[in-house]
Formats: C-alpha cells, sequence, structure tokens
C-alpha cells in the first residue's frame, strides 16, 4: 500500500510537472542558430530585374454553351446566329398540315436583350436565312462559317427592336415548312435559321440564349388557321442555338496584349523566375497587370474579371483547365494571387507561363487591352511581386 | 506487477503526446549534448560510477561491471525535463519528457564473471526550439514567425560481456550499432495566412558501429586496510566510435510539397570517450565513487572539417550511496537505497572564445517492489553557461524515473 501510495505521488508530480504548460517558443538563443537562420524576402519584377515577355493569339472556340446570343458588327468582329426551333404538334394538327388544310396566318420570332457593345444610335441591321446544313451548337464555330449552306434570301418581313425585346416576322413559307417537317419527318428536316448582320451594322446586340433554368430564350409563335374549322396559336421551343464571333486578329499599340471575349483573344505571359536565390521557397505571387482602359471595350454586361490558366505546353498553347486563377479589377489593375503557378514552376524547373483568358469569354465582345512586357513604360508593364523564404548557407 | 505496468502504459502515453525542448540552441552543434546517463540510478549517483559494479545494476558506461549480475534484469529509464534557458533579454521555460532507454542482463556463468548485457541508450541528444515574430508594416505582405527547432540524436544499441581474468581483473566488452536521426527545422508561419508557410528540413541520418571496452580492478580493500573500507576498485572503460556515417537531406516543404535541396553522405569523425573512476565501499552499506570522463571534441569532424565551437570536455563526478544491507524482518522504509551525486562537466561547447560549463547537483532513491525489483527515482538540478558575453544560461531540473526488474530465469536443476 505503501509503495502505491509512493508511486501514485510520483505519478501525480511528473504529471503536474508535465502540466505546467511550457512557454511558448521565445527566441532565446536565435543568434546561435547561423547555419540554419532564414529570411523572408520580397521580390518585385518592376523594381528588381526579371526578363518577361508576353504576346497574344486568337483562339476559335464553339459558344454553343454561351447563355447569350450575339448579332451585329462591331470594330471588325461580324456576331452571327445558328438557331433551330422545334414544334409538339397535336397528331390533329399534323393531318392537317400534311393534308395541306392549314394556313399559317403570322409567324414571329421573340428576342429577349441583354447585352449591347457599341453606339446605341450605330446603324443596325440583320437578315434570316434558311439554313441548308446540318449544325450542332458545340460543334459550329466561326472556323466552320465559310462553309456553312444557306439559302441566299432574306425570310424576314419586318422587325421591331426595343431596348428589351426583338421581334422579328418571319415569311409564313419558312414557318410552314418547320411545321411540315414536325408532322412528318420523311417530308425533310428542319435545319433552322442563320441571322446574318448586314455590312452597315455597326453594333452588336445581345440576346438570352437557351438554357435549362432560363425562361427568355428565344421563341416562334404562330398563328394557324384551318379555315372554317379553328385558329390556333403555337409556341415553338427553341431546339439548338449558336453564335459565331468572326473577325481578325485586333490590332494593340505594341508593346499591348488583348484578351477578348467572342472572337476570342487570349494572351500568353511569362515571367523568368530563374533569377530567385537556388533554394528558395515561394510564400506567396502575386500578379498584376494593368489595363489600358482607353483601347479597351466593353459591353452593356460584363465581368472585370479575367482567368489566368497554368500552361502545360506553350508549343501548343495548352493549359490545365483545374488550374483557374482569377484575377479581379481595381482601378485599372488586373490582380490575382499565383502562388501555386509559381511554386510549380520553381518545384518542376518547367516554367511555360501563363494563359490569360476573358472569364466571361463566351457571353461578348469585352477587350480589355493590357499593357505588355513591351510596353515602354516599365512601371505599367506586368508585374509579379514574390514573397519568398531563403536559407542561409544555400 | 501489474499497478508497475499500468503506471508505464501511463507515461508512456504521456510522453507520446509531450512537446517542448530539454536544452537549448548549443546542441545545435557537434550532434548535441552527450548523455552521460539514461537511469535514474547513475543519475542519482552524479552520473558515472564506472567502477561500480551492482548485482541489481545494469551499469552502461563499464561492460567489465557485468560481472556481478545475478539475475535477469530489465531496465528501463524515462525522465521529465524542465529547463529555463535565458539570455540578457529575456527567460524562457520549457519541458520535455522523454524515454531513456532500457536495458536487458543476465549471468551466464558467475564463477567466471561471465555476464551478457544488451540495451538501447541514447548517446546524444539535440532539443531546441526558437521562434520570433517579425512585425511588418507593408499592406501586402503580413506578419511573420520564424521558427527554428532541433532535435533528435545519437543512440547505441549494445550487446556485450564481461569476463574475470586471473587476479580477479574484470574485463568487459560490447559491440556497439549507433544509429539516429537529427532534424534542424526552420520554418516560417504568415500571422494572417496571407502567405503560405514554408519548412526547411536538415536531416542528418547516423548509423555506424563501434564499442565499449571496460576493466575493473579487483578488491583492494585488503592492501589499503583503511577504515571499515570492504570493497576498493579503481576502473576504466573507453567507448570507441567507428565509422560513422551520416546521409544528409536538406528539403522544403510547403503545401505538402517536398523539394530536395541537397543530400550527400558525409563520414562523421567522434573521439573515443574515455572514464576512470573509483569506488569504495564502507561498512558494506556506503558506497562512494568518483569519476574522471574526458573526450576530445575538438578532434570531431563532420565531412572532413572540424567545428570551432566545439573544443575537449571533461566530466568530474562523485557520488554516494547508501544501501542497507538486506535482512529478514526489514520494514519498507529501512530497504530504500539513497543516493546523492554531484559534477563538473566542461563541456564540448565554446561560444565567443568562452567556455561553457555545466555544474550538477542530484539525489535519488530506490524504492523496493518485493525481493529483486526496484523504482528508482532522481531529482537533478544543473546549470549551464551564462548570460554574460552573449551567451545563454539554462537551469534545469531533470526528473528520471527507472524501474528494475529482475527475476532468476534459466536455472539448471541438479537431476
Amino acid at each position: 500500500m505503501i509503495i502505491k501510495k509512493i508511486v501514485l505521488a510520483i505519478a501525480a508530480v511528473f504529471s503536474i510537472h508535465f502540466l505546467a504548460c511550457s512557454d511558448s517558443p521565445s527566441s532565446v538563443g536565435e543568434e546561435f542558430l547561423t547555419d540554419d537562420l532564414i529570411s523572408v524576402n520580397s521580390f518585385d519584377s518592376s523594381i528588381d530585374s526579371m526578363d518577361q515577355n508576353s504576346s497574344y493569339f486568337k483562339e476559335v472556340v464553339p459558344l454553343g454553351n454561351s447563355s447569350r446570343l450575339l448579332l451585329g458588327k462591331f470594330e471588325g468582329v461580324t456576331a452571327s446566329m445558328l438557331l433551330r426551333f422545334t414544334f409538339t404538334l397535336a397528331d390533329s394538327i399534323k393531318e392537317d398540315v400534311i393534308a395541306g388544310s392549314t394556313k399559317i396566318l403570322s409567324a414571329s420570332i421573340t428576342f429577349t436583350n441583354n447585352y449591347s457593345i457599341g453606339e446605341a444610335s450605330a446603324p443596325y441591321d440583320f437578315a434570316i436565312h434558311k439554313v441548308n446544313q446540318f449544325w450542332t451548337p458545340l460543334g459550329f464555330s466561326a472556323d466552320s462559317l465559310s462553309t456553312l449552306s444557306y439559302d441566299p434570301d432574306d425570310r424576314i418581313i419586318s422587325k421591331n427592336i426595343t431596348d428589351t425585346l426583338t421581334t422579328i416576322e418571319l415569311d409564313t413559307s419558312l414557318v410552314h415548312d418547320w411545321l411540315l417537317y414536325a408532322s412528318d419527318a420523311t417530308m425533310g428536316s428542319n435545319l433552322g435559321i442563320y441571322l446574318n448582320p448586314s455590312e452597315q451594322s455597326q453594333k452588336v446586340l445581345g440576346f438570352e440564349a437557351f438554357s435549362v433554368s432560363g425562361t427568355n430564350y428565344p421563341s416562334v409563335q404562330l398563328i394557324i388557321e384551318k379555315a372554317g374549322v379553328y385558329v390556333d396559336t403555337l409556341t415553338s421551343s427553341i431546339f439548338g442555338d449558336v453564335s459565331i464571333v468572326a473577325g481578325d486578329l485586333p490590332v494593340a499599340d505594341i508593346g499591348n496584349i488583348i484578351v477578348q471575349s467572342g472572337l476570342t483573344v487570349n494572351s500568353r505571359l511569362y515571367f523568368d523566375l530563374s533569377v530567385l536565390p537556388e533554394g528558395s521557397v515561394i510564400n506567396k505571387a502575386e500578379l498584376f497587370l494593368t489595363e489600358d482602359t482607353l483601347k479597351s471595350k466593353v459591353g452593356s454586361n460584363y465581368s472585370s474579371i479575367i482567368s489566368s490558366f497554368f500552361v502545360i505546353d506553350s508549343t501548343t498553347d495548352s493549359s490545365d483547365a483545374a488550374s483557374v486563377i482569377l484575377l479581379t479589377k481595381s482601378g485599372n489593375i488586373f490582380s490575382g494571387e499565383i502562388t501555386s503557378f509559381a511554386r510549380s514552376w520553381q518545384f518542376n524547373n518547367n516554367n511555360q507561363g501563363i494563359i490569360l483568358k476573358n472569364y466571361d469569354r463566351l457571353n461578348g465582345l469585352e477587350k480589355f487591352v493590357l499593357y505588355g512586357s513591351d510596353y515602354i513604360d516599365q512601371q505599367l508593364r506586368p508585374k509579379i511581386k514574390i514573397t519568398y523564404t531563403l536559407k542561409d548557407g544555400l | 506487477m501489474k499497478f508497475i505496468v499500468l503506471l508505464f502504459l501511463f507515461f508512456i502515453i504521456e510522453f507520446s503526446i509531450s512537446f517542448g525542448q530539454s536544452s537549448s540552441t548549443y546542441s545545435r552543434y557537434g550532434i548535441g549534448d552527450y548523455e552521460y546517463s539514461y537511469s535514474a540510478r547513475s543519475s542519482g549517483l552524479g552520473k558515472l560510477g564506472v567502477a561500480v559494479s551492482d548485482a541489481d545494476f545494469i551499469n552502461s558506461i563499464n561492460p567489465a561491471s557485468w560481472y556481478k549480475i545475478s539475475k535477469t534484469r530489465f531496465e528501463l529509464g524515462i525522465s521529465l525535463n524542465g529547463i529555463f534557458v535565458s539570455d540578457n533579454n529575456q527567460k524562457t521555460y520549457s519541458a520535455e519528457t522523454e524515454i531513456n532507454g532500457f536495458t536487458f542482463g543476465f549471468p551466464v556463468a558467475s564463477d567466471y564473471g561471465i555476464g551478457v548485457a544488451a540495451g538501447l541508450i541514447p548517446v546524444t541528444n539535440v532539443s531546441y526550439k526558437t521562434s520570433r515574430t517579425y512585425v511588418v508594416a507593408d499592406p501586402i505582405n503580413s506578419s511573420y514567425n520564424l521558427s527554428y527547432e532541433g532535435s533528435g540524436g545519437l543512440s547505441k544499441m549494445f550487446i556485450g560481456s564481461s569476463y574475470k581474468l586471473p587476479a580477479n581483473f574484470m574485463i568487459g566488452a560490447s559491440f556497439d550499432y549507433y544509429f539516429g536521426n537529427v532534424d534542424y527545422f526552420s520554418s516560417v508561419d504568415f500571422i494572417d495566412g496571407s502567405g503560405t508557410s514554408a519548412k526547411y528540413d536538415k536531416r542528418i541520418v547516423l548509423n555506424g558501429i563501434g564499442g565499449t571496452f571496460g576493466l575493473i580492478s579487483p578488491n583492494l580493500s585488503n592492501e589499503i586496510n583503511f577504515l571499515s573500507i570492504s570493497d576498493f576498485r579503481f576502473a576504466g572503460s573507453i567507448s570507441y566510435f567507428g565509422k560513422i556515417n551520416a546521409d544528409t537531406v536538406l528539403t522544403s516543404q510547403t503545401l505538402g510539397v517536398i523539394d530536395s535541396i541537397y543530400s550527400g553522405r558525409s563520414d562523421v569523425k567522434i573521439p573515443p570517450r574515455i572514464t576512470l573512476g573509483i569506488s569504495s565501499i564502507f561498512s558494506d552499506e556506503y558506497l562512494v565513487a568518483l569519476d574522471y570522463s574526458f573526450q576530445q571534441w575538438s578532434n570531431y569532424e563532420f565531412a572532413g572539417k572540424h567545428h570551432s565551437n566545439l573544443r575537449n570536455s571533461f566530466l568530474l563526478s562523485a557520488g554516494f550511496e547508501y544501501k542497507p544491507k538486506r535482512s529478514i524482518g526489514s520494514t519498507f522504509w529501512e530497504q530504500i537505497m539513497l543516493r546523492a551525486g554531484l559534477n563538473f562537466e566542461q563541456t564540448q561547447y565554446v561560444f565567443n572564445n568562452i567556455g561553457i560549463n555545466k555544474y550538477s547537483v542530484s539525489g535519488g532513491a530506490s524504492i523496493p517492489l518485493g525481493s529483486e525489483n526496484t523504482l528508482d527515482i532522481s531529482l537533478e538540478y544543473f546549470t549551464r553557461g551564462k548570460i554574460d558575453s552573449g551567451l545563454l544560461k539554462e537551469e534545469a531540473i531533470k526528473l528520471n524515473l527507472g524501474i528494475s526488474l529482475g527475476e532468476l530465469w534459466f536455472i539448471r536443476y541438479d537431476k
């Protein structure tokens, strides 16, 4: 019993001693660690010397996933559209359509306007053509446009464009064909329409495109009559839509770069991080891009964000889609923390740079002009600011 | 016995969550502080006792002493260190618990003085932590902490035997396998998380072989014939370090990514440690031991380079033990063994041309747990260094707890 008491007393002393919290580590004795000392340093490419280069290029992508349809012309860019509607008809109407006993009294397409770029008063017009080839929203891009087959005839009877709606009265014979194809598939296929802006157009309007959650996407309303039997109003659903934005690579001032949605234009950016001391560890890297606001062009509704991507292969401009880091805008500066990029460049000793893309690159024609690596004023060039740790004795 | 096992489990669990430091940044130099003693018993006796032979104690300093092991014996040592480290401006306290090591021994042929022992015990110890906050008045960069930590050390796994020579001289030798890791961490942590943390880890993995050789004289009490001395011996031992390899890897770590900066293999030359001492027993109950141990750390080399902050070290130790004679009918209190010791160490460290010295005083007891088992306790206070001349002063209390279990094994019965 005595032994147990003694042992328990010792255990208690140990525990109390142990549980008596140690002080937080202090700096006592730090000066004796000369070989192990580390320091936190900063590197600013606008102050310290670092090679960098930048350029921009066009990347044609299908805009079928866009939530906006674009139509018009603006600063060398032509936006046109392909649409296809589908009709769900009652069997009785199908029989009447096939029998040729119906007549379409009127047909119109309604678009909900949600975007514009260019002067509001600028001239604007377009035509609608019947398409003669099959297409898909995700398979048709600006590169496909030159081979698009469509009738040259404009099928518009009239159009009415307000700030919120664009209503187009269609040639009823075009819509009659669609009803016929919907009633009897052996009669032919509805390949849709092609909306093409006039040469005189100097602005682009945007309309709400089809989306699962959307309610205001384009639709066709028609009034059909079977003489003496009925007059009915039918509304179609949109089956497929895609914008086609075509144009040459825009020209920027010397040394500048561009990111533009719709067309689309991306930029490449490269910083030579080999100037950082060997063995350093990057704690933080921030990228700053200065915008030439006088040269940039934006529409009525857009995001002031640039997406930056980690480049996997600079020879093909391929990047890791999952690596995106957003650069948000404050004043005329886009900035974001690209620590993971910088650390990967350093760790893998493989730096193929960054690709910059407009964050909302499918839904507009925003053009952000940025001062590039060769811009004459060094303070306006892309800047990377790095906080890094370095161990002594390396 | 179940109670003892539960108690040690309690400590082991407690130690598994322990943290802290048991030394200062002095231990950054060489391969750390030299550990003279792993057990509460030798710690209470002033740490050495090269000439002490005891049937109830495995003396890890001198293999020749194992001739006296009379039963199969297992010993385990653990300790808690509370240390104050101060400089001219500040003082900090830290505590650390450690499992010191264990030994196992058994007699083979008592007539020939053959006893065998093996164990795993620490040789050196690196243990420090420092941290400093840097406040940055920059809207982009935040304030940060720079922290440094050293941990690990060299350990020894040994197995050896004693043997009785003519004229009752005892010799012993052990084969020692040295191994261990030493990590030197340097890390940065940003206070508001605006930057990612980074850590450098310089890890040195040590391994090599060596040997310890010892000699104990016969009992010279009859030649001395002084007072009531019943046993008087002198002894010596040498721990020789053979080729010690050091594989060094320097890595940086951040966000789970480990980048190797440097790796390479070097040779470490650790000078041998020589210990000389005498022990004397008065009235069959009182033991006095005096020892001197030295090591030429000025010859220490890492990758062929000497270290300017190391010098030759020595330890002067004196110990006293009261061990009551066993007799039938003794009460519990009459069986308790008591110890006291003190020592002076000229450590291997020298900074700013000033050597770092250490003074230590200790006391302890062995509490009987049955006829062959004891619970050993010692409490040591030491002070090392000073705060003048930009140096550090350490003041520490070290509480050692050991258990020594003995049983009769390997008994051969006559038919």
